[in-house]
């Protein structure tokens, strides 16, 4: 994507997406919060960034609902962090939702691309 | 919310803050920017949450449940204070370390307070046993007066120091026992564990033939017979009947008495009954009497008893008569000691938890996010000062327990400081009310050092510290706090330094005495035939004539001689003397006593006793020969000042014939190494063996082989056994140890101190030093942009590691005046300890001083280092 105005993005529109973000980024690896917190906002070039407030409830969320799962890992020299996995139901979701937008994204662009068409 | 998810939740939001904190520093944001914007992230995260943890269903104020609840949260907070603590090993290594010190220490010295003060002796009412003092000695005619006239008090009388054979056994035994008056038993209360103790009347001549065994002896020496009750037996050649065994656990007058025997009252024998045997006089207060009563009672009961003496008594003897408890009169000599060393220890705890409270205060600031965001999770301020206590609290029990462990191990260390035979202290060990004081004092000390770290941290809101005023208030006033708390550290350290200084100088002053003669290669033996083998005179003087001469003949003997004590045997046979030129004064003045050395000739040449004038004695010197006496230095000082001694004349006052002074012979450290004598002793003399009395007008017949050997000793003692019983099988030798270990040993008690108090002050200057480095050095990195400044600015290296050893010194220094000042008041209290130094000694506090610069150059120098080495432009980030 190129760079979009951050401002024009929908409250809802924000969140419901990045809950497809947080689950795709979990879906070769597992990740901790800050790793994923970073990633979408240098991904998205800054169009995207959050405050830990908003985040991490986000997270548990995801995890309440059993489609991402945390552990404790410590490493050593290191504190420990909390690593999220991708559940199977996870995985069918991510799968529905990825399915979902892509319907929606080729809608919206054969409708604003039709003028080029 | 459920309590262990709260805290994980805190603890992956506080990691999050921290990373993301470091990336905007290391991005070139100054630090206290970087923690507000972290900071700000946290604002509404209450409110989130609560929309997705619902909140674990509770039954409404069921007790039982809360308490659960309560429990579970304290189980979290203790393993994530667990988690906290290992995530950092050096603090966390360093604090339960200094406590453990701490803590064990206390607890051992605990254990030993309270089985030697505290604990009330073994008798039934024991508040009620009181014994008689200033100065409480009494003639046993005195004794009988007391008995039939006190209506406030049970009195009875004991004469201990009675050193008699066992014989007729198997081998010939020596035993110390004493004398006790027919209600002796009684009047402590104690039962016999086999027959019976004395009743009333066994004191009477006549009735007298019996004895009362301890429960060391009825197993030793006689194997545990069951039928000891009832059978005959011969001490020191008087054969008595054994009425009763007493208990293991009773020792008194102390745990080396075997045996009991009834007092001997006559009151026929006046010299006997009025004249000699003074001993000391206990009593149970009767039922109704108060103490204040008895001590009246005591002093005009003596004044009467004046009167009732068939020579005239001083007219200042005993006018102070009184009693005073018995538990407190057993344990005065060491209550001063115990005191000493229990506050020593106690300040060594103050040192370590001041010490962990700074290391908390430093750990505080840098936890602040994690408080942060525990505020912001909706955590109340009590909630996280229990966590942080809960941590101080793990800390602290981490601690004692390594120091239990640490004390059983030194425990016996500890006792050795007191005299041996100090009542109660054999029975001193560590038991279960060590533990729970280790524990109870553990609780309180993570209590006491965790609170302050812990409101300080505590007092987080999240609006104050966006605001970067209200950050830097914090900060430097925990600085503050913690420079104010390592002054005191200091101060401590230099009043326990200062005592050990005092300590070490006082041991080395006692080191350099002269005792007076040359303990090694000379090995020392009692022989004690009974006194009755004394009566005939010629009979015993052959004896040891005898063995002397046998003894040197063995071949690695360079020279044996005899006498009555030696040095430093704790025994002062003294007899009263008439001195020439000094007439006694009736009422006014007692007859001097002086110590009465009995000795054959070669004792002076292998003791290196100079003779100072005049000569030794010669086997000339015999039986039939003219009396002759040699006096010490001391005496011949004191009384013929200025004189000639030689050709003076002394008498013991019970004979008619004068002696006549042929020498005079070096002083000699008779007691210990402090002390020539007790201080009723007024002279010392020695006779030559034959011509010699004791107090009873007898020749002595227990006496100490001295001999002088060349090489390996070990071999003698049986050597000498068999000379012995060869000679006479009825007569034991018991104490068998060189004069060396016997000087060492009248040095064990102070040393064993010295060495406590060093370790006690050896461990405040580590820990005053870890303390200043800890605080030079967190304030060093602090002022990281300062110093950079100030480099950039022109200033050398130099110039700024003197500028941070600066700050060491400053902190060392004020903590060193306090801690003199301190001092000065304080060492009073070791005053009774010190030998030929005074409690303020200049010297000592020099050295001190000393020693504390010395450990703030090297506290300050790693940080001072670190600082002279800080690049400007990395410490300077412009942003």
């Amino acid at each position: 994507m190129r760079h979009i105005e951050p401002g024009n993005f929908d409250r809802e529109l924000k969140k419901g997406s990045t809950e497809l973000l947080i689950l795709s980024l979990l879906e070769y690896r597992d990740r901790h919060g800050y790793e994923l917190s970073a990633l979408i906002e240098q991904r998205s070039e800054g169009a995207l960034s959050f405050r830990v407030a908003s985040f991490y409830p986000l997270l548990y969320r995801l995890e309440k609902r059993g489609w991402i799962r945390g552990r404790w890992v410590e490493k050593a020299g290191q504190r420990r962090r909390r690593y999220y996995h991708l559940t199977q139901p996870g995985r069918e979701v991510l799968a529905s939702q990825k399915r979902g937008w892509r319907v929606f994204v080729e809608a919206i662009n054969r409708i604003t691309g039709a003028e080029h068409a | 919310m459920a309590p262990g998810r709260e805290a994980e939740i805190a603890e992956e939001l506080a990691g999050h803050l921290e990373e993301q904190y470091e990336r905007l520093v290391a991005r070139g944001i100054t630090e206290a920017e970087a923690r507000r914007i972290v900071l700000e992230g946290l604002d509404g995260m209450a409110a989130e949450l609560g929309s997705i943890e619902r909140p674990v269903r509770r039954e409404p104020a069921v007790a039982g449940m809360t308490k659960t609840t309560l429990l579970a949260d304290l189980w979290h907070d203790f393993r994530y204070a667990i988690r906290m603590l290992k995530r950092n090993p050096g603090f966390t290594i360093l604090a339960v370390l200094s406590l453990a010190l701490g803590i064990g220490g206390n607890a051992a010295m605990f254990s030993v307070v309270s089985a030697v003060l505290i604990r009330p002796l073994p008798y039934p009412d024991p508040a009620r046993l009181v014994r008689a003092a200033n100065d409480g000695y009494y003639p046993p005619g005195g004794l009988a007066a007391l008995q039939q006239q006190s209506r406030t008090m049970e009195i009875a009388g004991f004469n201990a120091g009675l050193d008699l054979n066992l014989t007729s056994q198997r081998e010939a035994w020596r035993l110390e026992g004493s004398f006790v008056s027919g209600n002796f038993f009684n009047v402590l209360g104690a039962a016999a564990e086999l027959g019976r103790g004395f009743r009333s009347g066994d004191d009477r001549p006549g009735q007298d033939r019996l004895v009362v065994l301890s429960h060391a002896a009825w197993q030793d020496n006689f194997g545990g017979d069951p039928a000891i009750v009832g059978r005959v037996i011969a001490l020191g050649g008087v054969e008595r009947q054994v009425v009763g065994v007493m208990p293991s656990a009773f020792a008194f007058p102390d745990e080396g008495t075997r045996f009991w025997i009834p007092l001997h009252l006559d009151p026929r024998d006046q010299a006997a009954y009025w004249a000699r045997g003074f001993m000391p006089v206990i009593a149970r207060l009767r039922a109704g009497a108060t103490l204040e009563q008895a001590q009246r009672e005591m002093q005009s009961l003596t004044r009467h008893m004046v009167g009732l003496f068939p020579y005239p008594m001083p007219h200042n003897w005993n006018t102070a008569a009184t009693v005073v408890p018995l538990q407190q009169f057993m344990t005065g000599n060491v209550r001063a000691k115990l005191i000493v060393l229990q506050c020593a220890i106690g300040l060594v705890l103050l040192i370590a938890c001041v010490n962990v409270a700074s290391l908390l205060l430093a750990r505080a600031t840098s936890r602040q996010k994690e408080m942060a965001v525990r505020a912001a999770l909706g955590a109340s301020r009590g909630r996280i000062a229990r966590q942080l206590l809960t941590e101080s609290v793990t800390l602290a029990l981490a601690g004692g327990a390594l120091g239990i462990a640490l004390a059983l191990s030194a425990f016996s260390l500890l006792k050795l400081a007191l005299p041996a035979d100090t009542a109660g202290l054999s029975n001193a060990h560590m038991g279960w009310e060590a533990m729970l004081f280790a524990s109870l004092l553990s609780l309180l000390t993570g209590l006491a050092f965790g609170l302050a770290p812990a409101l300080s941290a505590s007092r987080h809101d999240l609006a104050g510290t966006i605001k970067m005023g209200g950050q830097r208030a914090a900060g430097t006033a925990r600085a503050r706090m913690r420079s104010a708390l390592i002054m005191g550290e200091v101060a401590v350290a230099v009043v326990l330094a200062v005592g050990a200084g005092l300590l070490i100088k006082s041991l080395w002053m006692l080191a350099r005495v002269n005792p007076g003669f040359e303990p090694e290669h000379i090995l020392t033996l009692r022989v004690s035939p009974n006194q009755s083998v004394c009566r005939d005179r010629a009979a015993c003087i052959a004896l040891f004539h005898e063995l002397v001469r046998r003894t040197a003949e063995i071949p690695g003997v360079h020279g044996v001689a005899a006498a009555n004590t030696i040095p430093m045997a704790a025994d002062v046979p003294s007899i009263p003397v008439a001195v020439e030129g000094h007439p006694y004064v009736p009422g006014h003045t007692m007859w001097p006593m002086f110590w009465a050395g009995a000795v054959t000739p070669l004792y002076f040449h292998l003791m290196q006793i100079p003779i100072l004038a005049g000569r030794g004695f010669a086997d000339s010197d015999g039986e039939k020969s003219a009396p002759v006496v040699i006096v010490s230095a001391a005496m011949a000082r004191r009384y013929w000042l200025g004189q000639n001694p030689i050709g003076k004349h002394i008498r013991p006052v019970f004979e008619a014939n004068w002696r006549t002074v042929i020498g005079v012979a070096g002083d000699v450290r008779q007691y210990d190494l402090a002390n020539h004598s007790p201080d009723y002793i007024r002279g010392a003399m020695y006779m030559p063996y034959p011509q010699s009395v004791t107090n009873e007008r007898q020749l002595p017949a227990a006496m100490t082989l001295i001999v002088r050997t060349g090489g390996d000793p070990t071999a003698l003692p049986g050597r000498i056994r068999g000379l012995v019983r060869d000679l006479n099988p009825d007569v034991p030798v018991s104490e068998i140890r060189t004069l060396e270990s016997l000087v060492d040993a009248s040095t064990q008690q102070s040393r064993s101190m010295t060495w406590l108090f060093i370790t006690f002050a050896g461990a405040a200057l580590l820990l005053a030093a870890i303390g200043t480095y800890g605080v030079v050095s967190y304030s060093t990195a602090q002022r990281t942009f300062e110093i950079g400044m100030r480099a950039a600015l022109g200033a050398s290296r130099r110039n700024i590691f003197g500028l941070v050893l600066g700050q060491s010194l400053r902190l060392a220094i004020t903590g060193l005046i306090v801690g003199i000042i301190a001092s000065v008041i304080l060492t009073r209290m070791l005053a009774a300890f010190l030998y030929g130094t005074a409690a303020t000694d200049p010297m000592t506090f020099l050295a001190v001083c000393g020693v504390l610069v010395t450990v703030a150059l090297v506290a300050g120098y790693v940080p001072a280092r670190r600082a002279a080495s800080i690049d400007p432009s990395t410490a300077l980030r412009v942003e």
